[in-house]
């Protein structure tokens, strides 16, 4: 098991490693998070989600993501409020404290996933949350120490140097922990170091001495992934030398799945920016309404700021819109939600740029899909997440897609002149044929030159597993890694 | 009268921190603030700083920029002995060092692990420390980074040997936003060596959001483990507009967003090792100003003005604009009539050459590049560092007599052509600066002139002008005062003061409310 010193640690990428690491030694290896807390969610299979990050991960292992992976999601809908999905179902909003309560219930579904995922592979790599130290919370640990004596599983300690404090950081850690817990801990990695080494290993040979805890590992910086920090918006720091297509994606403040648009960032001649106001608007040749938890409370920010107007006006101008799941619902006509399912219920009127209703039922579709866009058949692959209903009246749809659940299904809906497109589809992008044809389509329109295809999404997340692997072979300590895991074959 | 040596010496109380980017400097400024208006004459003080952001004192010597905002706070005038050692990173392992205002040499890393130097660095501290404590009543420290890194521990100027030197209590702040918050705590105390774990007298956890309520079981552990009390949680603190330390919240800032309709696209170029950025924090709090830092020709395209800043580096920030394409862009601009300003290093470089004989700025090589050629000016650098505050007189077509007042901190002369015009007149009658015989280039050496509110609307309408925009009148002069005592209010109601005034043996506020 990996836990973190604090957040933001990088555990998620070291699992990912480890997960591809292993894969590549020959072992059948799944990841799991017992608990996530996110606002990235993929269909995995039957109608059930779980996390981006373990899906992710999943592919680093080279194995089908199931929803053993991450049994229990919670995605905040407000500060203090977050949606609960149990194995991949949602089970209602929870305040924080009725979540707490909830716990108990949950747990025993949690331990059966990770004992499935046991039986079914050589080895499991699991992913703790926050610091296993924070004493206030202990009680109810659902996702660092309680669920590794569950697992009985050794743990990992990852720590971030590069702010400082790191070596309080993991003496503090190991302090708080119980004797029982501590014993647990096996080993240190140290992550995102710059500088030379040289002048670090005093501080870890002391360090060693202090705790007796053994370094498994020093990791640097690590560049050149192509993988989106978990929830992250935006790649920090990276400016474009070039671009021809300027795309702004209205940041609603509710704004979730959004994990499709980080290989759009990535896209050659491709330049994204997030946008809370008008003023920041500017003339993008593509804007995109991206989904959100709580579609209606979004519309109404929409038109609080005035983009609902300015949106418009860039349409009249010859932007072309697409909205994404939530997004898409914000580009119809009217919608209704007479049983409250998106939030405090109503009834309002839309962006009104797509002939198209939405009525939001109790029921949640959940669906991995394949199938093909309806004017240009170029495939598409990805998934559907989302409340609500919609129904198009007199224009196309944008796919034709078949769900795993064997039914065909058409997806969308876009405009005569194609400029504006709305889709519940995620990972829509990740395809190169639909992101290349549509974002070609958008340059003839603004007489740009056309631009050859890039590489698939999973093209890019392969060779970034690639680089885990290999960070793993180099900076870890891979006779440790390995004498772990023989120790554990023994006593099972 | 009291003769100066028979006077008290100054109560001192240090706030170090378990990790960076703790909130050491703000809380630093909040204390100062709060002491001052409980009527006490306070002063803060760091004795060792890594920072790229200067203020430059009345006596014309430079320490850290954050030293100066918190002897705004305290109210008192900025001396050197505020930050005695101010290191400034220029390039791998190499760094400028600043002793008491004036630049002391290029020092590597291997001679900053040094023994000699480590108790020259010691001596300097402690002079300036005692200085300062027979001035004031309270000395306010701020240490560096965390105390606890092994590591270092035995160079570490700036945490426990400061404290030990000023006989002050320590504060360790812990940032509990990150998570692990706790094990900081205690994993700061296990490290430090026993004599240096009895001065920390409390802890404070910073940047809290949520409820108190969850949180209490875990300082109550933390108080068991350590016998240290938490003798404050604080929520995140107002916008206080104090400069930033470093260049990462310059990294943040970068949303760079282009086609504004309604405001003045103003570009920062950011240049490596960007200094003294705290100059357009001035502009960018125009209401009409949209201010963003550009690293590529796009972010160029359809801007208002362009600002190339100081650096701490201008041979490699020359090469990266020509390397990225910049060069070229920026000699286009300007040649269809977009101003460009450069300040010191930007000054430097939109001129037609930069000549470094001595290898002082590039490390090694004598080297000779060409500028941007948009301003008749050479330079050339040598070891002398140049700085002073003046006064000073526009000589520029949009603001011919408008009173700046601003700072000089250069190494590099710049020698202007014969019969061209400089930017400012100083105070000394010497003149400072050039300006391009169409008056829309200009380059200076004077650092913070935007901050008075009629050059900088001097200089905005002229861009309105471009663009048949109305004039606006200049915005009333800027109350610092006033968000210092915000930022006092936020942190005195969630620390436990009257504690506070234990560690300082001191009985309470002298005076009640503000005067």
């Amino acid at each position: 098991m990996v836990q973190g010193t604090s957040s933001d640690a990088g555990k998620t990428l070291l699992v990912a490693a480890l997960c591809r690491y292993f894969s590549d030694l020959g072992y059948a290896t799944a990841p799991f998070k017992g608990q996530n807390m996110a606002l990235n969610a993929v269909a995995v299979a039957r109608g059930e989600e779980i996390s981006w990050a373990q899906v992710m991960q999943a592919e680093a292992a080279r194995t089908e993501p199931t929803v053993e992976m991450n049994p229990l999601l919670l995605k905040p809908v407000s500060d203090t409020v977050s949606q609960v999905v149990l194995r991949g179902r949602v089970v209602g909003d929870f305040s924080a404290q009725e979540y707490q309560a909830y716990k108990a219930t949950a747990l025993p579904i949690v331990l059966d996933a990770l004992n499935t995922l046991r039986r079914r592979y050589d080895l499991v790599v699991l992913e703790g949350a926050g610091s296993p130290a924070e004493v206030n919370l202990r009680s109810a640990d659902l996702v660092n120490m309680g669920l590794a004596a569950a697992a009985n599983a050794p743990v990992l300690l990852i720590s971030d140097i590069d702010r400082g404090g790191m070596f309080a950081y993991v003496v503090g850690t190991l302090a708080l922990l119980t004797d029982s817990e501590r014993a647990r801990v096996c080993g240190l990695v140290v992550n995102r170091f710059r500088g030379e080494l040289e002048r670090l290993q005093p501080g870890l040979d002391s360090l060693f001495q202090l705790t007796g805890l053994p370094l498994v590992g020093v990791i640097p910086y690590l560049s050149g992934l192509s993988l989106p920090a978990e929830d992250s918006l935006g790649i920090k720091g990276v400016a474009k030398k070039t671009w021809d297509l300027d795309v702004a994606v209205i940041r609603l403040p509710r704004i979730a799945n959004f994990s499709d648009l980080h290989i759009l960032e990535e896209e050659e001649g491709v330049r994204l920016r997030y946008i809370m106001a008008t003023r920041e608007l500017g003339r993008p040749q593509l804007i995109i309404l991206p989904g959100t938890k709580n579609t209606i409370a979004d519309l109404a920010w929409l038109r609080e700021t005035g983009l609902d107007e300015a949106i418009g006006a860039a349409v009249a101008g010859g932007a072309f819109v697409l909205g994404i799941c939530g997004g898409y619902q914000l580009l119809g006509k009217a919608i209704r939600d007479p049983h409250g399912v998106d939030g405090a219920g109503g009834a309002v009127s839309g962006l009104g740029l797509l002939p198209l209703e939405t009525d939001f039922l109790p029921e949640k579709t959940i669906l991995r899909v394949s199938g093909e866009t309806v004017r240009h058949r170029e495939a598409l692959e990805g998934y559907k997440i989302h409340f609500g209903q919609s129904i198009r009246q007199g224009v196309a749809p944008f796919a034709r897609l078949i769900g795993d659940d064997g039914n065909c299904y058409e997806d969308g809906a876009c405009s005569e002149d194609g400029r504006v497109m709305g889709t519940y589809l995620h990972g829509l992008f990740d395809a190169v044929a639909f992101r290349n044809g549509y974002l070609n389509r958008v340059r003839k329109a603004f007489m740009l030159p056309t631009k050859r295809p890039g590489l698939a999404a999973r093209a890019k997340r392969e060779s970034s597993y690639c680089l885990l692997a290999d960070a793993v072979r180099r900076h870890l300590d891979c006779d440790f890694l390995l004498k772990l895991l023989h120790k554990q074959g023994e006593t099972r | 009268m009291v003769a100066k040596n028979e006077r008290k010496l100054a109560t001192t109380i240090m706030v170090q921190g378990a990790a960076s980017h703790v909130g050491k400097s703000a809380l630093v400024a909040a204390l100062c603030r709060i002491l001052m208006q409980d009527g006490y004459r306070v002063a803060p003080f760091k004795s060792w700083n890594m920072a790229l952001n200067s203020y430059v004192t009345a006596d014309g010597g430079e320490i850290g920029r954050a030293q100066g905002e918190q002897a705004e706070a305290a109210g008192i005038e900025a001396s050197v002995h505020l930050n005695p050692i101010l290191v400034k990173p220029k390039g791998v392992g190499q760094a400028e060092v600043i002793v008491r205002g004036r630049h002391y040499g290029n020092v590597d890393y291997e001679t900053r692990s040094q023994e000699a130097y480590l108790n020259f660095s010691l001596q300097i501290i402690g002079e300036s420390l005692a200085f300062l404590r027979r001035e004031f009543e309270i000395i306010v420290l701020e240490g560096a980074g965390s105390p606890a890194e092994i590591n270092l521990q035995h160079q570490d100027v700036a945490n426990m040997k400061a404290a030990a030197l000023a006989s002050a209590p320590v504060l360790l702040v812990c940032d509990i936003e990150r998570g692990g918050a706790l094990a900081a705590a205690v994993g700061t105390m296990l490290l430090l060596p026993e004599e240096d774990r009895k001065r920390v007298a409390g802890f404070i956890f910073n940047k809290f959001r949520g409820e108190r309520a969850i949180l209490e079981p875990g300082l109550k552990i933390i108080e068991e483990k350590t016998g240290v009390p938490v003798l404050g949680v604080v929520p995140y603190l107002p916008e206080t507009g104090l400069g930033e330390e470093d260049g990462v919240a310059l990294e943040c800032s970068s949303a760079i967003v282009e086609h504004e309709t309604d405001r003045l696209r103003v570009c920062v170029i950011r240049l490596p090792y960007v200094a003294n950025f705290t100059d357009f924090a001035a502009l960018a709090r125009e209401k009409d100003v949209f201010l963003f830092y550009g690293s590529t020709p796009q972010d160029l395209v359809g801007i208002d003005a362009v600002i190339l800043p100081g650096t701490k580096n201008s041979i490699l920030a020359m090469r990266f604009l020509q390397e990225s394409g910049l060069a070229q862009m920026i000699i286009e601009l300007a040649g269809c009539g977009v101003p460009v300003v450069g300040i010191c290093g930007g000054y430097q470089l939109l001129g037609q050459s930069l000549a470094d004989l001595t290898g002082g700025e590039g490390g090694g090589e004598p080297i000779l590049l060409s500028g941007l050629g948009l301003l008749p000016t050479e330079t050339s650098f040598y070891a002398q560092k140049r700085v002073k505050r003046t006064n000073a007189t526009a000589r520029l077509p949009f603001a011919f007599t408008e009173e700046v007042e601003g700072y000089e901190i250069h190494m590099g002369q710049t020698e202007r052509a014969f019969g061209s015009l400089p930017a400012f007149l100083l105070e000394n009658g010497t003149d400072d600066g050039a300006v391009s015989a169409d008056g829309t280039v200009w380059g200076t050496y004077l650092h913070g002139l935007f901050e008075r509110p009629g050059f900088r609307r001097s200089w905005l309408n002229m861009l309105r002008a471009r663009r048949n925009w109305p004039q606006m009148a200049a915005s009333a002069p800027e109350d610092k005062g006033s968000r210092f005592d915000l930022l006092a209010d936020a942190v005195r109601s969630s620390l436990d003061m009257s504690a506070i005034y234990r560690l300082l043996s001191l009985p309470g506020p002298r005076k009640v409310g503000r005067t």
